[in-house]
Order: structure tokens, then C-alpha cells, then sequence
């Protein structure tokens, strides 16, 4: 072996060789017995300066892997590369989170315009009980979207009290919506009082 | 740069099935995990055996491992597992009689030393440290610095060019000279 060799696998070792140059000193060591062999011995320097040579050196220990090793299947890992995949994963992992935060909110403002079980659009509420012939909304107010979860009174309730309440309770969702101030009045449970 | 930039060269070949550029790991880090394993189980040859079994385990899970840690901070917790399963399941084992135990006036010493545990092993080992720590005595100044910055306190090639004021040209030059000094001597105890 020649001295540049011998210092590029030095350099190698240490980590301070690059590009071109490691490819070809590691398919040496590879290929070549006796770059092999002083590969093993710069590390056995190392290790004895170091003071992690154990008590017993035994020169046949990757010798024997290798024979296990032959029977073991051959690794293909999907990733090309440790940096590239960690490259590649931190901007990923980004875009996922803000992805799953954008599908949350979308979901979430789908779910609160859809009608819940038990609601009616405010135009299309039920006011018979009231005693109203005619909707208190006109239907281009629709598009304000509150819903009033409407609860049945028991039977015999006066009417009288829900023609106070009703007009009040219906208009002041109205301007709150027509506002865009939804607040808590979309969720929130209108009641009138039984006066019995 | 440093050790990890190179393990992780040698772990990515390793990954497109460069089934060779794991025998370099093996070469470079055997003593080591021997070493540390050595710690746990009394027996030359069960560290030998513990330490095979930890770098085939290492081999399997390699597809898995993505470098988040540095290669050998990863096989050092596969090495002390491993350990760490062979006494647990050596615990649980029955205790095997040992007809001549020490305390047997005809116990035989070559008997209780394993294959690994020869003193032609034991002999070359210590051949080893002596030759190795000798020629290192022997070296000049400049580069006994060199090789003992970057071995034992891990300093990149910069670092020491800094610390020694010469051109990281020379420190590599210097280092590699050691190692060649040491080399020669070390060279005809392993062949």
C-alpha cells in the first residue's frame, strides 16, 4: 500500500475525508485484505489509548460475524439516506400538523352550520306554537345560519307567555347574527318559563 | 466532521445492502462493545458471545435505525440489553454442577479458561497494550499531541490545528504518522 492510501484510510477513520475519496478508501477496505487488516489495527490503537480494549482480544470475533452474517438477508432500507430523510421529514412533519389543524377548523365550521338533530333554521322554526300565522325571518336571512334549539313546552303552557317571549328571543338572534356576532348563541339552549 | 459522519457513510452503504461496510463496523467498534460488555458477564468467551449476538441484532434492526443518534450510542444500548437478557435468562436457568469447581483440590485451570480465554490470548492482548503504550512513548512530541488530541479527547482535525497552531493539513499528516510509527511495531504481534 502506498502512503497516500494509508493517509487517506488515517483520515477516513477520523471522519475527515470526503466525497470521492471515502467512497474509494472504504471500497478498499472492502476489497483489500490488508487494508482490512490495517484498518483493524489503527482502530486497535484507538481503542488501547482509549483504555476500551478488553481483557482479552480476540482478532476472529468479525471474522466469525461475517460467516453469520452471509446467511443473513440482505438489507434494502426504503430510505436512500439519514440526512436526506431527515431533510425530508422535518418540513413533512410541518406541513402535516398544519394540515391537520386546517382540517379541524374546516370540519369543525362545517359541523356547527350543519342542522343538529332536534334544530331548525331560524326561518323555518316552528311558531305555530307561538300562534303566528307567518315567519317572524324572511328567508334571505337563512344565510345567517343560527339555529335555535328549540325546546317543546309542556302541554297546557300558556300561550300567552310565548308570544311575549318568542318575537323577543327570535329578533335579538337575528341582530346578533346579521351582526356576525355568533358567540355562544348558536349553542345555546332557549327556554321560555312555564308559568304553571 | 467527525466519527459520526463517517459512521453514518458506512450505516447508509449498509442500508442500500452493502453487506461489507458492516464488517467495518464490526472492526471499529468490537473492542469496544467486548469491552463494555465485559462489565456485565465475567467470562471472556460470554462477552465475545454477547457481543456477536449484540452487532447481529444491530445488523437486523439496522433497516430501522435513522440516525437519530449517533450509531454507536444506538449499539452500545443494543450491546447492554443484550447483556442484560443473557443474565436474566442465565438466572433463570438451572445452576450447572460443576464436578471439579475451584474449590476441587484436582480443579483443572485449563478446563475452567474458554477458547477465548487462552493465555495465548491473554499473552497477546497484554503484548498488544505494552507494544502499543511503548511505541507511543517513542513518538516525537508533535505528533505523540496529535494522535493523543484526536484519540482520547476526540478533537476534530480543526480543533487540533487550532490547539497546535499548524495547518490542518499537518495535523493530518502528524496523525497519520503516529499511527504508521505504532504500526510497524503492532504489525508482527497480529500476523
Amino acid at each position: 500500500m502506498n502512503e497516500d492510501r494509508l493517509e487517506k484510510l488515517s483520515a477516513m477513520m477520523d471522519g475527515e475525508l470526503i466525497g470521492r475519496d471515502r467512497d474509494i478508501v472504504i471500497d478498499q477496505i472492502e476489497s483489500d485484505p490488508e487494508t482490512r487488516a490495517c484498518w483493524q489495527r489503527y482502530h486497535m490503537i484507538g481503542d488501547t489509548l482509549r483504555s476500551t480494549m478488553p481483557g482479552t482480544v480476540s482478532p476472529d470475533l468479525a471474522v466469525r460475524l461475517n460467516q453469520m452474517l452471509a446467511n443473513e438477508p440482505t438489507i434494502l432500507a426504503p430510505k436512500s439516506g439519514l440526512q436526506s430523510y431527515k431533510n425530508f421529514i422535518k418540513p413533512l412533519a410541518g406541513m402535516a400538523i398544519a394540515a391537520s389543524i386546517t382540517a379541524v377548523a374546516v370540519f369543525g365550521i362545517q359541523q356547527q352550520n350543519q342542522e343538529l338533530p332536534g334544530t331548525e333554521n331560524f326561518s323555518q322554526i316552528a311558531i305555530s306554537e307561538a300562534g303566528m300565522a307567518t315567519p317572524l325571518i324572511a328567508d334571505n336571512a337563512k344565510a345567517d345560519a343560527v339555529t335555535v334549539r328549540t325546546v317543546k313546552y309542556q302541554a297546557g303552557e300558556s300561550n300567552q307567555d310565548a308570544e311575549e317571549l318568542t318575537p323577543y328571543i327570535l329578533n335579538h338572534n337575528q341582530h346578533n347574527s346579521r351582526l356576525g356576532v355568533q358567540g355562544v348563541s348558536p349553542y345555546a339552549r332557549l327556554v321560555g318559563h312555564d308559568a304553571n | 466532521m467527525g466519527d459520526n459522519i463517517a459512521d453514518s457513510t458506512l450505516v447508509e452503504k449498509v442500508q442500500r445492502g452493502d453487506k461489507k461496510a458492516f464488517d467495518l463496523l464490526v472492526i471499529k467498534y468490537q473492542n469496544r462493545v467486548v469491552n463494555l460488555v465485559s462489565r456485565y458477564v465475567r467470562d471472556p468467551a460470554d462477552a465475545q458471545d454477547i457481543a456477536q449476538e449484540a452487532f447481529l441484532k444491530a445488523y437486523r434492526a439496522l433497516p430501522n435505525f435513522r440516525g437519530d443518534s449517533a450509531f454507536y450510542t444506538w449499539l452500545y444500548r443494543i450491546a447492554i440489553n443484550t447483556a442484560k437478557n443473557y443474565l436474566a435468562s442465565k438466572a433463570r436457568r438451572p445452576q450447572e454442577v460443576q464436578p471439579n469447581g475451584p474449590d476441587d483440590e484436582t480443579y483443572d485451570l485449563e478446563q475452567a479458561l474458554t477458547e477465548e480465554d487462552t493465555p495465548e490470548n491473554l499473552l497477546l492482548t497484554d503484548e498488544i497494550q505494552r507494544t502499543i503504550l511503548a511505541a507511543i512513548e517513542e513518538l516525537p512530541d508533535d505528533l505523540r499531541i496529535a494522535i493523543t488530541l484526536r484519540e482520547v479527547e476526540g478533537l476534530s482535525y480543526e480543533e487540533i490545528a487550532e490547539t497546535m497552531t499548524c495547518p490542518i493539513g499537518t495535523v493530518r499528516s502528524r496523525i497519520f504518522r503516529a499511527r504508521e510509527a505504532i504500526d510497524t511495531r503492532l504489525k508482527p504481534l497480529l500476523e
